[in-house]
């Protein structure tokens, strides 16, 4: 069908042949448990990810970006729930998802979004933001009463204000969320691809 | 078909017939990217709602520590919004077939689950959430707050599970 996926034909052919697969498709079950883990999974990587863009972008200032440090561990938990699932699920039916245009989309989407985050928390780490002073000064202040700004320990630069974020890291924050999004709609739009294929023989002959 | 089901069917028959019939009902039907788009939208809603209340939730619970209370409560407002797009976007997706979702259980669970969801909610705001406001950050909140929080995330996760149901549990081939 394609020739230059031609060598991975039979990789794909295993994959499909596994019992995990033979499960996903043919059980009742098999499939809807897959995309709910993927939902909860998505629920938790995209959902912390877009928060910490929404900080970055000036929501919740009060807010230190040092506590998305913690915050990351649950994003990775989520990531790592939807890579699981999403290999089951391109297992079950990796012939026909190679060549799906969608799925292709969406993969890339993730990548990218995964580069993105990457780079936008070095640039936060290198310019000091995640550093955990924040929190002795949170509680300074909260001691202090009326959200004054107060000197702590000597050092007047800490204050309760935002620590400010340069452009680019805007820049990559507001990235960060439309390729997530890409991600969701390319990950909707599978099904429909696929719903394409079946209609239009896009599989008659090979 | 059970005794609450036919009950709550004769009780809400006239509302899920009249947005059925609405104008919102026969566009859904006749455009169907419609239908489309509100399903893409409802997952970016589910983000920022899920995202919202992981933060709030999880602070209440006491993770992580370093995050002031009321730091966390600024992104109730963002939850809020992913509630509202979803509560559209759903909206519109059930005038499609308003009487065949009724019928689908999954979608009832999910909205007895929903309005569980949404008394807690209330309940928080009512009673707890000025006084979370005011408490200082290192002190641990108070137990009624934490099963709140605790209930609030069971709660999300559990409609997350039953949304996903909705299709699995699908009668007809409508979709």
């Amino acid at each position: 069908m394609i020739h230059f996926l031609a060598p991975g034909q039979g990789v794909l052919d295993w994959m499909q042949a596994l019992p995990v697969s033979e499960w996903i498709t043919d059980s009742n079950w098999g499939f809807p448990i897959m995309l709910v883990l993927h939902s909860w999974g998505m629920a938790a990587v995209v959902g912390i990810l877009v928060m910490l863009d929404l900080r970055i972008l000036g929501v919740a200032r009060i807010a230190p970006l040092s506590a998305f440090q913690p915050m990351m561990g649950l994003a990775w938990a989520g990531f790592f729930v939807n890579l699981v699932s999403g290999i089951l699920m391109f297992m079950a039916d990796a012939n026909r998802l190679i060549v799906n245009w969608a799925f292709l989309s969406k993969m890339s989407c993730v990548l990218l979004g995964g580069i993105v985050t990457a780079v936008l928390w070095r640039r936060l780490r290198a310019a000091g933001a995640l550093a955990e002073r924040h929190s002795t000064v949170e509680r300074s202040v909260a001691v202090a009463g009326g959200g004054a700004v107060v000197a702590v320990n000597g050092e007047d630069s800490l204050t309760a204000a935002p620590l400010a974020v340069d452009r680019s890291v805007r820049i990559l924050a507001i990235v960060s969320m439309a390729v997530w999004s890409g991600a969701i709609l390319f990950g909707r739009w599978i099904a429909y691809v696929m719903d394409n294929m079946i209609l239009h023989g896009a599989f008659g002959a090979h | 078909m059970n005794g609450l089901t036919r009950l709550t069917l004769t009780y809400f028959t006239p509302f899920l017939h009249w947005l059925n019939d609405s104008r919102l009902g026969v566009i859904t039907r006749e455009y169907h990217y419609v239908f489309t788009a509100c399903l893409v939208l409802h997952f970016i809603g589910l983000s920022l709602l899920l995202g919202g209340m992981l933060i709030v939730d999880l602070r209440l619970l006491g993770f992580p520590r370093q995050l002031p209370i009321a730091a966390a409560m600024k992104f109730l407002p963002v939850a809020i919004i992913g509630f509202l797009i979803n509560l559209c976007t759903g909206v519109t997706m059930v005038s499609f077939d308003s009487i065949d979702y009724w019928l689908n259980p999954a979608f009832r669970v999910k909205m007895a689950l929903l309005l569980l969801s949404g008394l807690n909610a209330l309940w928080f705001t009512l009673v707890e959430h000025r006084q979370v406001l005011s408490q200082p950050s290192d002190q641990r909140t108070t137990i009624a707050v934490r099963a709140s929080a605790g209930l609030s995330l069971f709660l999300w996760f559990a409609i997350i599970f039953w949304g996903r149901m909705i299709v699995a549990f699908q009668s007809s081939a409508n979709f």
